[in-house]
């Protein structure tokens, strides 16, 4: 009965505590760096990807179109230059995934933060690689949740240069990866060439400093009623060509940026923006009048580009403010600001390095200056679903915190039972628990560990075990031999009667006896002459008759006079450290 | 579990996890015979020194006989010369599997039960089947009751030295009897070119300049190889090549190696795949090579002598010396015992 109870309240227990993972897991999705991201992307929410390369108009768009493809953005871009191959990458998640010719690439539907490159052709990616004088269109990926294009000049147009810019130290450059177009030769160290991805290291980044730069250029909306305009190809503008209403901003963060400081972007804005000759030539969907929180807009262009993009909502009033939950969002302060003054927000304010929000992009410049919060940003059309997510965020909060103490009480009631009954028989859990495998999340480690080579290794000593006696010939020495055995210089070089008449008796074996005289020498026993310091076996016979040097051919197989030798050799050997160990 | 077996023509070498702790084992692929006497068999019991007995010859197997090679001036053999299994010498096989066995664990309950065999593809291509020594080494692991699973020695390579380039770089391999050039990238192998010769063969081009030979007592005289590897040790540990003349022996013989692979690898520059890789590359060194101080101003000249036509950003040599391919084995065997997750899905 007792047992029945504990079952079903453990079942109960094991419930509750999956539903709090679930809900921590949906909990988790919600949340990244700090913002509040709709999870299925709604058709309502900007999202942000950038195209760069071979294209008319390389910049970042900001769309709310959830069946963006690749190839809609490079007709939004102003379609493939004359020096393209044709190629299209997507940078996605920090590597270059996909690679796709532009005929496929509409079924290729893009994700935020993607990076399309449109590849150049192999003549052009050469002629990239020489320094040149135009602009540099570089997207920059971890400045903020969304790629930055920021178009290099020539003079820039290096990893160092952009470091001291957006005031990074030049320590960091080696943690930035680069993704540049096939084809180009130079490495990142040599300089940036159009087309190149960067994709920097968020933990390495200094935040702070950041905040100090100027407005990165804002991504150009792309509305769903929007007709994509296709650009000949064969028309390739150069690059100084290229700059655009979009690239108005960008204009300006290369003024700013060559270290005038914040408020140099004012000016340059304003002086840049009237001047922008070139902007007349652009297709009338690329305004430069959605400028992120803070940035300064450019001055309003003549043609009246801005009215047929913008699906962005009303800009909010000075008096708006945003009602956040303590729970899901820091304070906020919201500073009212004169309309054409905003400074920027994309590198966060307040010293906290969060990371900015694509919900800048729909934010008005004339009533947020500085956020210290992305939600701040918040627009004003989602204000009321913002609130009452908010009052979800609230519940699953109170869910999480409820979920973690069950958690606590289960772990402790199964602590508890495993105290009293370590195990029980039949019970289903414990023997799942018996023969689960690792947990993945523990091999994950183990491999990382073994990639980053972080256990130390500990050689052991390896023994050779011992077996039954070796069969064959050894035979290894036919791989080393120099030279063959001489078997025609083989004694005895003279005749052996002759040998045997002038070799006197030989003396009768008897053995030797070596003793040691109180000069240090030694001398043998049936032996006259002082011999040195020698030692031979009792056993061994007198000087045999051959020299051993000298091997007769009807001997040599049955007598092997080199181990005798040898033998002689050691067996003295080992007498002799028998001496030395009684000494 | 997983075992790495690394069947390098120098040197034999496993490497386990037990207990989360990274146990390796290596034994030289050499020996010596001596004669069969009482006196020898007294000598090495009492220096401790393990030996197989023939019928009338003592074998001592592994590093212990390139040390007794000297005192017994007796020639050190090679367990796999030219690298393959010798055919027609029976002794060799057996004491190969010996030291097979001696690398791999007692069987026990947690003895592992999966083996991945990293071994290099160009080893066996000029050989009959049934003479293989990938075949032979299969077998043998098989009979101790393990699932052989074999790798590419420069695939484990760089999963073991690349794991902070995304596994992309060049793996520059001086085995004994063979030195490869390979090009990883994103963790597949694109091209890969060796040539037949490595430290062994440097070492018998300096037994021959010096005259390093032996005598066997019927008068035939033998290379000792033994003597000059000692040589090149301690050439290694002396001279720093780098400072030393360009007509230095030893020096002059490793930059001609490396400047043929670098030569033959050239082909690669019209290999579609290869031109598509324009970043420049890491190059891991591993092998005997990397004792040799100064080998990355070696393999620099040599680069540019042969025009290597990718661009490498750095030479760096493997952090560990004997047991950076079985590590990269070791990975390959835990990677494919891992089950697939959410992320290498989507991937």
């Amino acid at each position: 009965m007792e047992s029945s109870v504990r079952r079903s309240l453990r079942l109960m227990l094991a419930g509750l505590l999956l539903q709090t993972v679930a809900a921590t897991a949906g909990a988790t999705d919600l949340y990244q760096r700090g913002q509040v991201v709709s999870p299925d992307r709604p058709a309502t929410s900007l999202w942000s990807c950038a195209v760069v390369g071979s294209v008319t108009t390389p910049a970042a768009y900001a769309t709310n179109r959830a069946d963006l493809t690749a190839a809609d953005l490079v007709e939004r871009a102003g379609g493939l230059t004359a020096e393209s191959s044709g190629i299209l990458r997507i940078v996605r998640n920090g590597a270059a995934r996909i690679q796709i010719p532009l005929s496929t690439a509409r079924n290729e539907r893009l994700q935020p933060g993607d990076v399309v490159i449109a590849e150049y052709n192999r003549e052009s990616a050469a002629r990239l690689a020489q320094p040149a004088s135009g602009l540099s269109p570089v997207c920059v990926i971890g400045l903020s949740n969304r790629p930055v294009v920021l178009p290099l000049r020539a003079e820039n147009a290096t990893l160092g240069s952009l470091l001291s810019l957006l005031r990074q130290s030049p320590e960091i450059a080696p943690s930035v990866r680069a993704i540049r177009p096939l084809g180009s030769p130079a490495p990142i160290a040599d300089g940036l060439t159009a087309g190149t991805v960067l994709i920097f290291d968020t933990r390495l980044l200094n935040w702070q400093a950041l905040a100090t730069v100027d407005a990165f250029p804002p991504p150009i909306p792309i509305s769903d009623r929007q007709v994509p305009q296709p650009t000949p190809v064969a028309s390739a503008p150069s690059l100084d060509e290229q700059r655009t209403p979009m690239m108005l901003a960008p204009t300006g963060m290369v003024d700013a940026m060559s270290s005038e400081g914040p408020t140099r972007y004012v000016r340059d804005a304003a002086e840049t923006a009237p001047s922008q000759s070139a902007t007349a030539a652009l297709p009338a969907t690329t305004p430069g009048q959605f400028p992120e929180p803070g940035l300064v807009p450019p001055a309003p262009l003549d043609n009246g580009a801005p009215a047929a993009v913008s699906p962005l909502p009303s800009a909010r009033t000075p008096d708006q403010s945003l009602t956040v939950p303590a729970v899901s969002t820091p304070t906020v302060a919201v500073v009212d600001t004169p309309a054409a003054t905003g400074t920027e927000a994309e590198p966060v304010l307040g010293g906290r390095p969060a990371a900015p929000s694509d919900a800048e992009l729909a934010a008005s410049s004339d009533t947020l200056a500085e956020l210290g919060d992305v939600a701040a940003d918040l627009p004003e059309a989602e204000s009321d679903s913002r609130g009452t997510g908010n009052i979800w965020l609230l519940l699953l909060g109170m869910a999480i915190a409820i979920g973690t103490c069950l958690a606590g009480a289960f772990a402790w009631f199964r602590w508890e039972q495993g105290r009293t009954e370590p195990t029980l028989p039949g019970d289903e859990l414990a023997e799942q628990e018996r023969t689960s495998p690792e947990p993945p999340a523990d091999r994950d480690t183990l491999l990382a560990s073994l990639i980053e080579n972080r256990i130390p290794l500990i050689e052991e000593e390896t023994v050779v075990r011992a077996m039954s006696p070796v069969q064959g010939t050894v035979t290894g020495r036919r791989h080393l031999i120099v030279e063959e055995a001489h078997t025609e210089l083989r004694g005895p070089h003279m005749p052996v009667a002759a040998v045997v008449e002038s070799a006197p008796e030989p003396a009768p074996k008897m053995p030797l006896k070596v003793l040691q005289t109180d000069s240090g020498l030694h001398r043998v026993e049936g032996s006259d002459e002082l011999e040195g310091p020698t030692m031979r076996s009792v056993e061994r016979t007198t000087t045999p008759q051959i020299c051993d040097d000298v091997v007769l051919p009807d001997v040599a197989e049955t007598r092997r006079t080199a181990s005798e030798h040898t033998e002689d050799l050691l067996e003295r050997a080992l007498l002799a450290m028998e001496r030395e160990r009684r000494k | 579990m997983t075992i790495a077996v690394d069947i390098g023509s120098d040197e034999f070498r496993s490497l386990r996890l037990e207990q989360g702790r990274l146990l390796g084992r290596r034994v030289a692929a050499w020996y010596i015979d001596l004669p069969a006497t009482r006196a020898q068999q007294r000598l090495l019991d009492e220096a401790h020194i393990r030996y197989l007995t023939s019928d009338d010859r003592l074998l001592v197997l592994g590093d212990a006989a390139i040390d007794l090679a000297e005192t017994f001036h007796s020639p050190c053999m090679p367990l796999l010369p030219n690298g393959q299994l010798p055919t027609g010498d029976p002794v060799a096989r057996q004491l190969c599997a010996a030291a097979i066995e001696a690398v791999l664990p007692t069987p026990s309950e947690d003895a592992p039960t999966r083996c991945v065999l990293a071994y290099p593809r160009s080893r066996d291509s000029e050989v009959e089947f049934n003479q293989r020594t990938l075949w032979f080494v299969t077998r043998l692991i098989r009979l101790h009751g393990l699932e052989v699973e074999v790798t590419d020695v420069d695939f484990a390579a760089a999963l073991a030295e690349f794991g902070q380039d995304q596994f992309t770089g060049l793996v520059l391999i001086g085995d004994g009897e063979e030195t490869g050039l390979s090009l990883a990238y994103r963790g597949h192998i694109l091209a890969r070119t060796s040539i037949p010769r490595g430290m062994r063969a440097i070492d018998r081009e300096t037994a021959k300049l010096r005259d390093l030979t032996v005598w066997s007592g019927a008068g035939e005289k033998y290379l000792d190889l033994a003597a000059a590897m000692r040589l090149r040790r301690e050439l290694c540990e002396s001279t720093h090549l780098e400072a030393r003349p360009a007509d230095h022996p030893l020096k002059r013989v490793c930059a001609e190696q490396l400047a043929d692979v670098f030569r033959k690898a050239c082909v690669w520059s019209s290999d579609r795949q290869v031109q598509q890789v324009s970043t420049a590359l890491p190059l891991i060194c591993i092998g005997p090579l990397t004792q040799i101080p100064g080998i990355t101003g070696l393999i620099r000249d040599a680069m540019s002598l042969a025009d290597f036509p990718l661009r490498v950003r750095e030479i760096r040599t493997a952090s560990h010396t004997h047991f950076s391919v079985a590590r990269g084995a070791l990975i390959h065997g835990v990677l494919e015992s891992t089950a697939p997750t959410d992320l290498d899905r989507v991937a």
